[in-house]
């Protein structure tokens, strides 16, 4: 699996960026398969956790290429998960707000063949199979939020 | 679209996607406009004590051309 980081932190998709993960060493290069480019997307929602909070999404995507592929890559994962806020590009000390932990299924796919109608073309989904691996929600109370000055309300993170 | 999705591709020369979505809900006040709201997601097979690797997905606050 290639990593993954949002273009406009770096200044250069090719380049990549290091991240700094607290008492440990420096992270590779990270860079994007793909960057959603959605100024709709983006744009801070209202919040229905409270009236005091915002919502922010984000949405990346990993690209697993057919040839040579390692079939042990499908298999389960155990994953760590949460938010860290930095103040810029320089920041290698990022506010933490909680971590979580999960296991996640990778199954392989399955590509089925259909007969479709020539004089009408393929339809619209016959080259996509999406299959929903996991969907996570984790809480993080105002007592673990103590890197942040007088908070007030938890946090939230969801990988939908 | 919803959940983690492994999008299969049937064409051979097109690779399949693995896509994350993330939301992240704060407390407006907690995060300063053009800090970066960063959500990590660190992965090693199970059964395994290999070391983490690590996707993460960043946005900037109040700068949704800056994601």
């Amino acid at each position: 699996m290639a990593f993954v980081y949002k273009d406009k932190i770096e200044d250069s998709v090719v380049s990549g960026k290091e991240y700094w993960n607290v008492s440990a060493a420096p992270h590779g290069t990270l860079w994007a398969d793909f960057v959603r480019d959605d100024f709709t997307f983006y744009k801070l929602k209202k919040s229905a956790t409270d009236f005091k909070n915002q919502v922010q999404n984000c949405m990346t995507q990993i690209k697993i290429p057919k040839d040579n592929r390692d079939a042990n890559m499908f298999q389960s994962y155990d994953v760590k998960y949460g938010i860290r806020i930095y103040t810029g590009d320089d920041d290698k000390a990022p506010k933490i707000l909680g971590q979580s932990t999960d296991v996640i299924p990778l199954t392989a796919p399955t590509y089925k063949t259909a007969k479709f109608d020539e004089t009408k073309g393929l339809p619209e989904d016959i080259d996509l199979l999406t299959t929903v691996l996991k969907k996570e929600s984790a809480t993080v109370t105002v007592a673990d939020l103590s890197a942040f000055t007088s908070p007030t309300k938890d946090a939230k993170l969801e990988i939908y | 679209m919803k959940y983690i999705n492994y999008i299969a591709i049937k064409s051979v020369a097109m690779a399949d996607i693995l896509e994350f979505t993330f939301k992240t809900d704060i407390e407006t006040g907690l995060v300063a406009k053009g800090e970066y709201v960063v959500a990590y997601l660190q992965y090693r097979k199970t059964g395994t004590s290999d070391a983490y690797q690590e996707l993460i997905c960043a946005t900037k606050k109040d700068d949704p051309t800056g994601s």
